[in-house]
Protein backbone atom coordinates (compact mmCIF):
# COMPACT_ATOMS: atom_id res chain seq x y z
CA UNK A 1 0.00 0.00 0.00
CA UNK A 2 1.45 3.94 -0.78
CA UNK A 3 1.91 6.08 1.89
CA UNK A 4 0.38 8.58 0.01
CA UNK A 5 -1.43 9.11 -2.97
CA UNK A 6 -2.32 12.05 -5.50
CA UNK A 7 -3.90 12.45 -8.56
CA UNK A 8 -1.39 14.18 -10.82
CA UNK A 9 -4.02 14.12 -13.58
CA UNK A 10 -6.78 11.82 -14.77
CA UNK A 11 -5.81 8.69 -14.16
CA UNK A 12 -2.21 9.07 -13.36
CA UNK A 13 -0.96 9.21 -10.27
CA UNK A 14 2.21 9.79 -7.67
CA UNK A 15 2.62 7.95 -5.01
CA UNK A 16 5.00 7.50 -2.19
CA UNK A 17 6.15 4.13 -1.78
CA UNK A 18 8.97 3.03 0.94
CA UNK A 19 10.14 6.46 0.47
CA UNK A 20 10.86 7.24 -3.00
CA UNK A 21 8.15 8.65 -5.42
CA UNK A 22 6.27 6.93 -8.11
CA UNK A 23 4.29 7.37 -10.59
CA UNK A 24 1.53 4.73 -11.67
CA UNK A 25 -1.38 4.17 -13.07
CA UNK A 26 -4.75 1.79 -12.21
CA UNK A 27 -5.20 -1.69 -13.91
CA UNK A 28 -7.89 -2.01 -16.35
CA UNK A 29 -8.78 -5.08 -15.14
CA UNK A 30 -8.95 -5.04 -11.40
CA UNK A 31 -8.35 -1.48 -10.61
CA UNK A 32 -4.68 -2.91 -8.95
CA UNK A 33 -1.89 -0.39 -8.85
CA UNK A 34 0.78 -0.69 -11.19
CA UNK A 35 3.84 1.11 -11.42
CA UNK A 36 5.07 3.16 -14.14
CA UNK A 37 8.79 2.42 -14.57
CA UNK A 38 10.10 5.86 -16.37
CA UNK A 39 13.37 3.71 -17.56
CA UNK A 40 11.24 1.80 -19.99
CA UNK A 41 8.56 4.36 -20.92
CA UNK A 42 9.37 7.36 -22.37
CA UNK A 43 5.55 8.37 -21.73
CA UNK A 44 6.40 8.34 -18.17
CA UNK A 45 9.49 10.35 -18.68
CA UNK A 46 7.12 12.81 -19.30
CA UNK A 47 4.78 12.82 -16.50
CA UNK A 48 7.83 12.48 -13.75
CA UNK A 49 9.20 16.11 -15.62
CA UNK A 50 5.15 17.24 -14.58
CA UNK A 51 5.04 17.56 -18.70
CA UNK A 52 0.65 17.70 -18.92
CA UNK A 53 -0.14 14.31 -21.39
CA UNK A 54 -3.15 15.07 -23.68
CA UNK A 55 -4.60 11.49 -23.21
CA UNK A 56 -8.14 11.45 -20.80
CA UNK A 57 -10.71 8.62 -20.15
CA UNK A 58 -12.58 9.92 -23.48
CA UNK A 59 -9.07 9.69 -25.47
CA UNK A 60 -8.87 7.44 -28.71
CA UNK A 61 -5.56 6.52 -28.91
CA UNK A 62 -3.32 5.48 -32.02
CA UNK A 63 -0.14 4.07 -30.50
CA UNK A 64 2.63 3.58 -32.97
CA UNK A 65 5.63 0.87 -32.18
CA UNK A 66 3.69 -0.89 -29.42
CA UNK A 67 6.89 -3.02 -28.78
CA UNK A 68 6.11 -5.70 -26.40
CA UNK A 69 3.56 -3.64 -24.62
CA UNK A 70 4.34 -1.76 -21.44
CA UNK A 71 4.06 1.73 -22.34
CA UNK A 72 0.70 0.88 -23.84
CA UNK A 73 -0.89 -1.06 -21.34
CA UNK A 74 -0.64 2.41 -19.20
CA UNK A 75 -2.11 4.40 -21.81
CA UNK A 76 -4.73 1.61 -22.07
CA UNK A 77 -5.59 1.79 -18.04
CA UNK A 78 -5.80 5.78 -19.08
CA UNK A 79 -7.75 6.00 -22.07
CA UNK A 80 -10.87 5.04 -24.04
CA UNK A 81 -9.41 2.58 -26.48
CA UNK A 82 -5.37 2.14 -28.02
CA UNK A 83 -4.99 0.97 -31.06
CA UNK A 84 -1.22 -0.91 -31.06
CA UNK A 85 0.50 -1.03 -34.07
CA UNK A 86 3.83 -3.55 -33.81
CA UNK A 87 5.98 -4.08 -37.02
CA UNK A 88 7.67 -7.22 -35.14
CA UNK A 89 6.11 -10.58 -34.76
CA UNK A 90 8.55 -11.41 -32.13
CA UNK A 91 7.17 -8.29 -30.13
CA UNK A 92 3.59 -8.93 -30.76
CA UNK A 93 3.94 -12.22 -29.03
CA UNK A 94 4.29 -10.24 -25.76
CA UNK A 95 1.83 -7.99 -26.92
CA UNK A 96 -0.66 -10.09 -27.21
CA UNK A 97 -0.09 -11.62 -23.51
CA UNK A 98 -0.62 -7.87 -22.44
CA UNK A 99 -3.57 -7.66 -24.91
CA UNK A 100 -5.47 -10.70 -22.57
CA UNK A 101 -5.48 -8.29 -19.43
CA UNK A 102 -7.39 -5.23 -21.63
CA UNK A 103 -10.90 -5.15 -23.47
CA UNK A 104 -9.22 -1.84 -24.87
CA UNK A 105 -6.55 -2.66 -26.34
CA UNK A 106 -6.33 -3.78 -29.95
CA UNK A 107 -3.68 -5.08 -31.47
CA UNK A 108 -2.02 -4.45 -34.68
CA UNK A 109 0.82 -6.67 -36.61
CA UNK A 110 1.34 -4.11 -39.00
CA UNK A 111 3.97 -1.29 -41.20
CA UNK A 112 3.47 1.82 -39.79
CA UNK A 113 4.81 3.31 -42.99
CA UNK A 114 1.66 1.65 -44.55
CA UNK A 115 -1.61 3.40 -42.56
CA UNK A 116 -3.89 1.70 -45.37
CA UNK A 117 -3.18 -1.66 -44.33
CA UNK A 118 -4.27 -1.16 -40.95
CA UNK A 119 -6.96 1.40 -41.37
CA UNK A 120 -10.24 -1.37 -41.52
CA UNK A 121 -9.61 -1.27 -37.80
CA UNK A 122 -8.71 2.05 -36.74
CA UNK A 123 -11.29 5.01 -36.30
CA UNK A 124 -10.84 8.65 -35.89
CA UNK A 125 -8.23 9.12 -32.96
CA UNK A 126 -7.83 11.71 -30.72
CA UNK A 127 -3.94 10.91 -30.07
CA UNK A 128 -1.41 9.91 -31.76
CA UNK A 129 1.60 8.08 -29.97
CA UNK A 130 4.90 7.29 -31.80
CA UNK A 131 7.50 5.40 -30.74
CA UNK A 132 8.92 3.96 -33.59
CA UNK A 133 13.11 3.81 -34.05
CA UNK A 134 12.95 4.73 -37.82
CA UNK A 135 15.20 6.88 -39.97
CA UNK A 136 11.76 8.44 -41.89
CA UNK A 137 10.17 8.92 -38.30
CA UNK A 138 8.07 12.57 -39.42
CA UNK A 139 7.34 11.15 -42.81
CA UNK A 140 5.75 8.31 -40.52
CA UNK A 141 3.93 10.40 -38.23
CA UNK A 142 2.75 12.95 -40.77
CA UNK A 143 0.85 10.37 -42.74
CA UNK A 144 -0.68 8.60 -40.02
CA UNK A 145 -2.06 11.70 -38.88
CA UNK A 146 -3.55 12.63 -42.53
CA UNK A 147 -5.24 8.99 -42.47
CA UNK A 148 -6.60 9.13 -38.52
CA UNK A 149 -5.78 12.24 -36.83
CA UNK A 150 -8.87 14.38 -36.39
CA UNK A 151 -8.11 18.17 -36.41
CA UNK A 152 -6.80 19.60 -33.31
CA UNK A 153 -6.12 16.12 -32.54
CA UNK A 154 -2.90 15.57 -30.50
CA UNK A 155 0.88 14.10 -31.97
CA UNK A 156 3.32 13.12 -29.20
CA UNK A 157 6.34 11.70 -30.69
CA UNK A 158 9.92 10.30 -29.41
CA UNK A 159 12.40 11.04 -31.95
CA UNK A 160 15.45 9.03 -31.18
CA UNK A 161 18.79 10.79 -32.96
CA UNK A 162 20.53 7.69 -33.48
CA UNK A 163 17.74 6.30 -35.52
CA UNK A 164 18.07 9.21 -37.97
CA UNK A 165 22.04 9.42 -38.33
CA UNK A 166 24.32 7.59 -36.18
CA UNK A 167 27.19 9.98 -36.88
CA UNK A 168 25.99 13.69 -36.95
CA UNK A 169 25.11 15.54 -33.70
CA UNK A 170 22.10 14.87 -32.19
CA UNK A 171 20.89 18.19 -31.21
CA UNK A 172 20.89 19.31 -34.63
CA UNK A 173 19.03 16.08 -36.19
CA UNK A 174 16.45 16.67 -33.40
CA UNK A 175 15.74 19.83 -34.45
CA UNK A 176 15.69 18.85 -37.85
CA UNK A 177 13.53 16.46 -37.46
CA UNK A 178 10.67 18.73 -35.07
CA UNK A 179 11.16 21.08 -38.08
CA UNK A 180 9.91 18.78 -40.52
CA UNK A 181 6.73 18.18 -38.81
CA UNK A 182 5.68 21.82 -38.70
CA UNK A 183 3.79 21.35 -42.44
CA UNK A 184 1.04 19.62 -40.46
CA UNK A 185 1.61 20.81 -36.77
CA UNK A 186 1.66 23.42 -34.13
CA UNK A 187 4.30 22.16 -31.78
CA UNK A 188 3.34 22.75 -28.28
CA UNK A 189 6.24 21.16 -26.67
CA UNK A 190 9.66 19.32 -27.14
CA UNK A 191 11.11 17.58 -23.96
CA UNK A 192 14.54 16.16 -23.72
CA UNK A 193 14.31 12.67 -21.91
CA UNK A 194 17.65 12.61 -21.01
CA UNK A 195 18.49 11.46 -17.98
CA UNK A 196 16.63 8.68 -18.55
CA UNK A 197 17.16 8.47 -22.34
CA UNK A 198 19.72 9.86 -23.38
CA UNK A 199 19.56 11.84 -27.06
CA UNK A 200 16.00 11.48 -27.31
CA UNK A 201 13.23 14.21 -27.50
CA UNK A 202 9.74 14.18 -27.58
CA UNK A 203 7.79 16.70 -28.82
CA UNK A 204 3.74 17.50 -28.30
CA UNK A 205 2.12 18.89 -31.34
CA UNK A 206 -1.55 19.82 -32.46
CA UNK A 207 -2.74 18.80 -35.90
CA UNK A 208 -3.37 22.22 -37.87
CA UNK A 209 -6.81 22.65 -39.79
CA UNK A 210 -6.33 21.10 -42.97
CA UNK A 211 -7.96 21.70 -46.24
CA UNK A 212 -8.16 18.48 -48.93
CA UNK A 213 -4.89 16.75 -48.46
CA UNK A 214 -3.51 13.92 -50.69
CA UNK A 215 -2.73 10.58 -48.55
CA UNK B 1 -12.67 -17.83 -36.41
CA UNK B 2 -10.98 -15.18 -38.08
CA UNK B 3 -13.84 -15.65 -41.54
CA UNK B 4 -17.25 -15.36 -39.57
CA UNK B 5 -15.94 -11.61 -38.01
CA UNK B 6 -14.27 -10.67 -40.99
CA UNK B 7 -17.79 -11.08 -42.63
CA UNK B 8 -19.42 -8.70 -40.30
CA UNK B 9 -17.38 -6.36 -41.99
CA UNK B 10 -16.97 -7.32 -45.58
CA UNK B 11 -20.32 -8.99 -45.75
CA UNK B 12 -22.92 -7.21 -47.93
CA UNK B 13 -22.12 -4.26 -47.20
CA UNK B 14 -22.00 -2.27 -50.90
CA UNK B 15 -24.09 0.71 -50.88
CA UNK B 16 -20.74 2.95 -50.35
CA UNK B 17 -18.55 0.85 -52.72
CA UNK B 18 -17.36 -2.13 -50.14
CA UNK B 19 -16.90 -5.15 -52.22
CA UNK B 20 -18.21 -8.35 -51.10
CA UNK B 21 -15.75 -11.18 -50.65
CA UNK B 22 -15.34 -14.25 -50.53
CA UNK B 23 -12.66 -14.30 -47.72
CA UNK B 24 -9.61 -16.27 -48.77
CA UNK B 25 -6.88 -13.66 -48.28
CA UNK B 26 -7.42 -11.37 -45.25
CA UNK B 27 -4.40 -9.16 -46.39
CA UNK B 28 -5.76 -8.44 -50.09
CA UNK B 29 -9.30 -7.64 -48.42
CA UNK B 30 -8.09 -5.29 -46.20
CA UNK B 31 -6.68 -3.63 -49.05
CA UNK B 32 -9.24 -3.00 -50.94
CA UNK B 33 -11.39 -1.98 -48.49
CA UNK B 34 -10.17 1.95 -47.78
CA UNK B 35 -8.34 2.57 -51.16
CA UNK B 36 -11.43 1.42 -53.15
CA UNK B 37 -13.83 3.26 -51.43
CA UNK B 38 -12.25 6.67 -52.08
CA UNK B 39 -8.47 7.03 -52.32
CA UNK B 40 -8.65 11.30 -52.10
CA UNK B 41 -11.24 11.36 -49.17
CA UNK B 42 -9.12 11.89 -46.34
CA UNK B 43 -11.64 11.32 -43.76
CA UNK B 44 -12.29 8.39 -44.96
CA UNK B 45 -15.07 5.95 -43.11
CA UNK B 46 -15.45 6.39 -39.25
CA UNK B 47 -15.72 2.48 -39.00
CA UNK B 48 -16.91 2.46 -35.31
CA UNK B 49 -19.68 5.05 -36.06
CA UNK B 50 -20.47 3.28 -39.82
CA UNK B 51 -21.41 0.02 -37.89
CA UNK B 52 -22.95 1.36 -35.09
CA UNK B 53 -25.31 3.49 -37.65
CA UNK B 54 -26.14 0.38 -39.77
CA UNK B 55 -27.45 -1.53 -36.79
CA UNK B 56 -24.39 -4.19 -37.33
CA UNK B 57 -23.58 -3.71 -33.59
CA UNK B 58 -26.20 -2.50 -30.62
CA UNK B 59 -23.57 -1.05 -28.68
CA UNK B 60 -20.04 0.42 -28.59
CA UNK B 61 -18.76 -2.08 -26.43
CA UNK B 62 -20.48 -4.90 -28.39
CA UNK B 63 -18.48 -3.00 -31.50
CA UNK B 64 -15.33 -3.40 -29.41
CA UNK B 65 -15.39 -7.02 -28.09
CA UNK B 66 -15.97 -8.12 -31.91
CA UNK B 67 -12.79 -5.56 -32.93
CA UNK B 68 -10.97 -7.03 -30.08
CA UNK B 69 -11.76 -10.91 -30.84
CA UNK B 70 -11.00 -10.32 -34.84
CA UNK B 71 -7.83 -8.16 -34.65
CA UNK B 72 -5.91 -10.76 -31.84
CA UNK B 73 -7.14 -13.48 -34.65
CA UNK B 74 -5.40 -11.81 -36.73
CA UNK B 75 -2.46 -10.78 -35.10
CA UNK B 76 -2.12 -14.62 -34.18
CA UNK B 77 -2.36 -15.91 -38.17
CA UNK B 78 0.29 -13.21 -39.21
CA UNK B 79 2.85 -14.04 -36.20
CA UNK B 80 2.52 -17.74 -37.86
CA UNK B 81 3.10 -17.11 -40.86
CA UNK B 82 6.07 -14.97 -40.48
CA UNK B 83 7.64 -18.13 -38.85
CA UNK B 84 9.43 -20.17 -41.93
CA UNK B 85 12.20 -22.67 -41.25
CA UNK B 86 14.78 -20.41 -42.04
CA UNK B 87 13.73 -19.37 -38.01
CA UNK B 88 14.38 -22.44 -36.95
CA UNK B 89 17.97 -22.61 -38.56
CA UNK B 90 19.26 -19.31 -36.81
CA UNK B 91 18.26 -20.90 -33.28
CA UNK B 92 19.91 -23.36 -33.89
CA UNK B 93 23.19 -21.79 -35.43
CA UNK B 94 22.86 -19.69 -32.44
CA UNK B 95 22.25 -22.32 -29.95
CA UNK B 96 25.85 -23.38 -31.86
CA UNK B 97 27.73 -20.33 -31.30
CA UNK B 98 26.88 -20.33 -27.20
CA UNK B 99 27.60 -24.09 -27.29
CA UNK B 100 30.62 -23.92 -28.71
CA UNK B 101 31.64 -21.10 -25.82
CA UNK B 102 30.21 -22.67 -23.22
CA UNK B 103 32.00 -26.06 -24.12
CA UNK B 104 35.47 -24.41 -24.13
CA UNK B 105 34.98 -22.63 -20.95
CA UNK B 106 33.95 -25.95 -19.35
CA UNK B 107 36.76 -27.54 -21.01
CA UNK B 108 39.57 -24.99 -19.59
CA UNK B 109 38.10 -25.49 -16.40
CA UNK B 110 38.27 -29.55 -16.29
CA UNK B 111 42.15 -29.14 -17.48
CA UNK B 112 42.41 -26.48 -14.23
CA UNK B 113 40.60 -28.74 -12.13
CA UNK B 114 41.75 -32.08 -13.20
CA UNK B 115 45.61 -30.92 -13.30
CA UNK B 116 44.94 -30.41 -9.65
CA UNK B 117 45.25 -34.02 -9.43
CA UNK B 118 47.09 -34.82 -12.67
CA UNK B 119 49.06 -32.20 -13.88
CA UNK B 120 51.30 -34.10 -15.85
CA UNK B 121 48.73 -35.71 -18.79
CA UNK B 122 49.15 -33.70 -21.84
CA UNK B 123 45.37 -34.57 -22.57
CA UNK B 124 42.34 -31.38 -23.58
CA UNK B 125 39.71 -31.09 -24.73
CA UNK B 126 37.61 -33.90 -25.58
CA UNK B 127 40.34 -36.53 -25.35
CA UNK B 128 40.24 -35.01 -21.48
CA UNK B 129 36.69 -35.41 -21.07
CA UNK B 130 36.61 -38.55 -22.51
CA UNK B 131 39.61 -39.62 -20.17
CA UNK B 132 38.34 -38.05 -16.92
CA UNK B 133 34.57 -39.75 -17.51
CA UNK B 134 36.35 -43.45 -17.90
CA UNK B 135 39.08 -43.48 -15.54
CA UNK B 136 39.57 -40.22 -13.65
CA UNK B 137 41.62 -41.39 -10.94
CA UNK B 138 45.11 -42.28 -11.29
CA UNK B 139 44.57 -45.26 -9.22
CA UNK B 140 42.83 -46.59 -11.97
CA UNK B 141 45.36 -47.06 -14.61
CA UNK B 142 46.35 -49.90 -15.75
CA UNK B 143 50.39 -51.20 -15.66
CA UNK B 144 50.30 -51.85 -19.39
CA UNK B 145 48.85 -47.94 -20.02
CA UNK B 146 51.69 -45.76 -21.53
CA UNK B 147 50.50 -43.23 -18.86
CA UNK B 148 51.15 -45.53 -15.96
CA UNK B 149 54.73 -44.46 -15.69
CA UNK B 150 54.29 -40.96 -15.18
CA UNK B 151 50.98 -41.06 -12.91
CA UNK B 152 52.82 -43.07 -10.05
CA UNK B 153 55.39 -40.60 -10.17
CA UNK B 154 52.79 -37.57 -10.36
CA UNK B 155 53.04 -34.37 -8.05
CA UNK B 156 49.12 -33.92 -8.19
CA UNK B 157 47.49 -34.55 -5.29
CA UNK B 158 45.31 -37.67 -4.45
CA UNK B 159 41.42 -37.54 -4.66
CA UNK B 160 38.75 -39.56 -2.65
CA UNK B 161 35.24 -41.18 -3.79
CA UNK B 162 33.23 -38.05 -3.96
CA UNK B 163 35.75 -35.89 -5.48
CA UNK B 164 36.41 -38.65 -8.36
CA UNK B 165 32.52 -38.56 -9.15
CA UNK B 166 32.09 -34.76 -9.28
CA UNK B 167 35.13 -34.73 -11.34
CA UNK B 168 33.47 -37.13 -13.27
CA UNK B 169 30.45 -35.81 -13.71
CA UNK B 170 31.66 -32.56 -14.56
CA UNK B 171 33.25 -34.55 -17.69
CA UNK B 172 30.58 -36.33 -18.56
CA UNK B 173 28.61 -32.85 -19.02
CA UNK B 174 31.81 -31.67 -21.44
CA UNK B 175 31.57 -35.11 -23.07
CA UNK B 176 27.94 -34.85 -23.75
CA UNK B 177 28.61 -31.21 -25.23
CA UNK B 178 31.02 -31.88 -27.35
CA UNK B 179 28.08 -34.60 -28.67
CA UNK B 180 25.81 -31.92 -29.37
CA UNK B 181 27.82 -29.71 -30.73
CA UNK B 182 28.45 -32.49 -33.57
CA UNK B 183 24.71 -33.06 -33.75
CA UNK B 184 24.00 -29.14 -34.23
CA UNK B 185 26.39 -29.26 -36.34
CA UNK B 186 25.01 -32.17 -38.68
CA UNK B 187 21.11 -30.69 -38.06
CA UNK B 188 21.91 -27.42 -39.73
CA UNK B 189 23.83 -29.11 -42.35
CA UNK B 190 20.95 -31.26 -43.49
CA UNK B 191 18.96 -28.49 -43.06
CA UNK B 192 20.48 -25.89 -44.71
CA UNK B 193 20.40 -28.32 -47.71
CA UNK B 194 17.05 -28.49 -47.93
CA UNK B 195 16.16 -25.00 -47.57
CA UNK B 196 19.25 -24.09 -49.46
CA UNK B 197 20.75 -26.22 -51.15
CA UNK B 198 22.29 -23.62 -53.76
CA UNK B 199 23.47 -21.63 -51.38
CA UNK B 200 25.14 -24.44 -48.81
CA UNK B 201 26.86 -25.85 -52.16
CA UNK B 202 28.49 -22.91 -52.47
CA UNK B 203 29.14 -21.31 -48.79
CA UNK B 204 28.58 -24.81 -47.02
CA UNK B 205 25.52 -25.40 -43.90
CA UNK B 206 27.02 -23.26 -41.81
CA UNK B 207 28.38 -20.29 -43.48
CA UNK B 208 25.01 -20.13 -45.15
CA UNK B 209 23.22 -20.70 -41.60
CA UNK B 210 25.41 -17.74 -40.48
CA UNK B 211 24.82 -15.32 -43.25
CA UNK B 212 21.37 -15.98 -43.06
CA UNK B 213 21.28 -15.51 -39.24
CA UNK B 214 22.88 -12.30 -39.52
CA UNK B 215 20.10 -11.14 -41.98
CA UNK B 216 17.53 -12.33 -40.45
CA UNK B 217 16.20 -14.79 -42.92
CA UNK B 218 16.23 -16.07 -46.54
CA UNK B 219 14.21 -13.41 -47.43
CA UNK B 220 16.52 -10.61 -46.59
CA UNK B 221 19.96 -12.43 -48.53
CA UNK B 222 18.18 -12.61 -51.20
CA UNK B 223 17.08 -8.73 -51.51
CA UNK B 224 20.03 -7.22 -50.69
CA UNK B 225 23.48 -6.53 -53.07
CA UNK B 226 25.87 -8.63 -53.21
CA UNK B 227 28.40 -6.21 -52.06
CA UNK B 228 26.19 -6.25 -48.67
CA UNK B 229 26.78 -9.99 -48.32
CA UNK B 230 30.64 -9.31 -49.15
CA UNK B 231 31.17 -7.39 -46.23
CA UNK B 232 28.67 -8.04 -43.48
CA UNK B 233 30.17 -9.29 -40.54
CA UNK B 234 32.88 -6.75 -40.84
CA UNK B 235 30.78 -3.74 -39.07
CA UNK B 236 33.56 -1.59 -37.13
CA UNK B 237 35.83 -1.81 -40.23
CA UNK B 238 32.40 -0.82 -42.28
CA UNK B 239 31.51 1.52 -40.17
CA UNK B 240 34.24 3.24 -40.21
CA UNK B 241 34.08 2.88 -44.12
CA UNK B 242 30.95 4.85 -44.12
CA UNK B 243 32.34 7.71 -41.75
CA UNK B 244 35.16 8.38 -44.31
CA UNK B 245 38.10 7.15 -41.85
CA UNK B 246 39.01 4.28 -44.02
CA UNK B 247 38.75 2.04 -47.14
CA UNK B 248 36.47 -0.36 -47.56
CA UNK B 249 36.64 -3.80 -45.83
CA UNK B 250 36.97 -6.31 -48.48
CA UNK B 251 35.09 -9.05 -46.58
CA UNK B 252 33.47 -10.18 -43.56
CA UNK B 253 31.71 -13.46 -42.27
CA UNK B 254 32.84 -14.84 -45.84
CA UNK B 255 36.23 -14.70 -44.84
CA UNK B 256 35.63 -18.29 -42.78
CA UNK B 257 35.65 -20.09 -46.07
CA UNK B 258 38.60 -21.65 -47.17
CA UNK B 259 38.42 -19.85 -51.46
CA UNK B 260 38.98 -16.79 -49.05
CA UNK B 261 41.34 -17.40 -46.24
CA UNK B 262 43.51 -19.45 -48.47
CA UNK B 263 44.04 -17.61 -51.31
CA UNK B 264 46.99 -15.25 -51.89
CA UNK B 265 46.61 -12.15 -50.23
CA UNK B 266 46.31 -9.60 -53.01
CA UNK B 267 44.05 -11.90 -54.74
CA UNK B 268 41.22 -12.33 -52.00
CA UNK B 269 39.46 -9.33 -52.56
CA UNK B 270 38.48 -9.74 -55.75
CA UNK B 271 37.90 -13.28 -55.07
CA UNK B 272 36.13 -12.02 -52.18
CA UNK B 273 34.10 -10.05 -54.99
CA UNK B 274 33.20 -12.82 -57.33
CA UNK B 275 32.22 -15.60 -54.03
CA UNK B 276 29.94 -12.90 -52.58
CA UNK B 277 27.88 -12.50 -56.11
CA UNK B 278 27.88 -16.32 -56.75
CA UNK B 279 26.50 -16.78 -53.26
CA UNK B 280 23.97 -13.90 -54.10
CA UNK B 281 23.26 -15.99 -56.99
CA UNK B 282 22.61 -19.15 -55.09
CA UNK B 283 20.59 -17.31 -52.68
CA UNK B 284 17.82 -15.82 -55.10
CA UNK B 285 17.68 -19.33 -56.93
CA UNK B 286 17.08 -21.23 -53.75
CA UNK B 287 14.44 -18.56 -52.00
CA UNK B 288 12.33 -18.19 -55.27
CA UNK B 289 12.36 -21.19 -57.04
CA UNK B 290 14.18 -23.80 -55.32
CA UNK B 291 15.69 -25.53 -58.54
CA UNK B 292 19.46 -26.84 -58.15
CA UNK B 293 21.38 -24.61 -60.36
CA UNK B 294 24.10 -26.56 -62.48
CA UNK B 295 27.92 -25.81 -62.78
CA UNK B 296 27.28 -22.90 -59.70
CA UNK B 297 30.61 -24.01 -58.22
CA UNK B 298 32.53 -25.09 -61.32
CA UNK B 299 32.15 -21.55 -62.65
CA UNK B 300 33.13 -19.58 -59.64
CA UNK B 301 36.51 -21.83 -59.47
CA UNK B 302 36.48 -20.73 -62.96
CA UNK B 303 36.53 -17.73 -62.35
CA UNK B 304 38.67 -17.70 -59.43
CA UNK B 305 41.36 -18.96 -61.74
CA UNK B 306 41.03 -16.13 -64.13
CA UNK B 307 42.10 -13.77 -61.68
CA UNK B 308 44.42 -16.00 -60.24
CA UNK B 309 46.01 -16.19 -63.72
CA UNK B 310 45.61 -12.58 -64.22
CA UNK B 311 47.44 -11.07 -61.37
CA UNK B 312 50.44 -14.02 -60.77
CA UNK B 313 52.04 -11.72 -58.47
CA UNK B 314 51.72 -8.96 -56.05
CA UNK B 315 51.44 -5.86 -57.12
CA UNK B 316 54.69 -3.54 -56.88
CA UNK B 317 53.70 0.28 -56.95
CA UNK B 318 54.92 4.04 -55.89
CA UNK B 319 52.84 4.06 -52.82
CA UNK B 320 53.48 3.40 -49.18
CA UNK B 321 52.03 0.41 -47.70
CA UNK B 322 52.10 -3.12 -48.95
CA UNK B 323 52.89 -2.14 -52.70
CA UNK B 324 56.27 -1.94 -51.81
CA UNK B 325 58.70 -4.86 -51.27
CA UNK B 326 59.33 -3.07 -47.82
CA UNK B 327 55.83 -2.57 -47.16
CA UNK B 328 55.31 -6.61 -48.31
CA UNK B 329 57.71 -6.83 -45.16
CA UNK B 330 56.44 -5.16 -42.72
CA UNK B 331 52.91 -6.87 -43.72
CA UNK B 332 54.46 -9.91 -43.20
CA UNK B 333 55.68 -8.72 -39.62
CA UNK B 334 52.19 -7.24 -38.65
CA UNK B 335 50.74 -10.21 -39.17
CA UNK B 336 52.20 -11.74 -35.94
CA UNK B 337 51.51 -8.20 -34.49
CA UNK B 338 48.29 -7.86 -32.34
CA UNK B 339 45.23 -7.23 -33.86
CA UNK B 340 45.08 -3.30 -32.40
CA UNK B 341 48.35 -2.32 -33.99
CA UNK B 342 47.40 -3.74 -37.11
CA UNK B 343 43.92 -1.66 -36.82
CA UNK B 344 46.61 1.97 -36.18
CA UNK B 345 48.06 0.89 -39.24
CA UNK B 346 45.06 1.22 -41.03
CA UNK B 347 44.16 3.91 -40.18
CA UNK B 348 47.75 6.06 -41.24
CA UNK B 349 48.96 4.18 -44.26
CA UNK B 350 45.55 3.21 -46.24
CA UNK B 351 43.44 6.20 -46.15
CA UNK B 352 41.51 6.38 -48.58
CA UNK B 353 43.13 8.93 -51.10
CA UNK B 354 46.21 7.31 -50.80
CA UNK B 355 45.00 4.07 -52.56
CA UNK B 356 43.13 5.98 -54.77
CA UNK B 357 46.36 7.55 -56.10
CA UNK B 358 48.74 5.21 -56.19
CA UNK B 359 48.03 1.64 -57.63
CA UNK B 360 45.03 1.72 -59.66
CA UNK B 361 45.38 -1.81 -60.58
CA UNK B 362 44.34 -2.96 -57.02
CA UNK B 363 40.68 -1.85 -57.89
CA UNK B 364 40.63 -2.81 -61.74
CA UNK B 365 37.60 -4.60 -61.93
CA UNK B 366 37.95 -8.28 -63.21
Amino acid sequence: MPETMQTIQDGIYSIKIKGSRRIATLARKDSSLRIWDPKRSKLGVMVIKNISIPIGRDSRVLYLGASSGTTVSHVADIAKVAYAVEFSPRSMRNLLETCKDYDNMIPLLDDANHPERYSPFVEPVDVIYQDVAQRNQAEIALRNARWFLKDDGYLIITIKARSIDTTANPKKILEAEAEKLTSDFEIFSKIDLAPYHADHLAVIARKLPQEAEEK
Amino acid sequence: MIEPLMHIWYGNIDDIGFLAHDLTDPDTLIQNIRTNHSPTDIDGIDIRQFALDKGIFATESDYMAALRSLTIARAKHLVKKSIGPDQLIISAIKALDDTNEITNMLSERLEEWYGLHFPEIKLKGEELAVFVAQTCSRDNIEADDSLYEISRTSMGCSIGKSDEDILKNTALTLKKLYADRAKLEDYINNSMQELAPNLTTIAGGLLGARLIAKFGGIKRVSEVPSSTIQVIGADNALFKHLHGRATSPKYGLIFSHPKINTAKWWLRGKIARAFASTVSKAVRVDYYSGNIMENLESDLDATIGHIEKKYPNPPVGKGKGKETSKGQEQWKNDRQKSTRSRGNRANTVHRKSNVLDTNESRHRKV
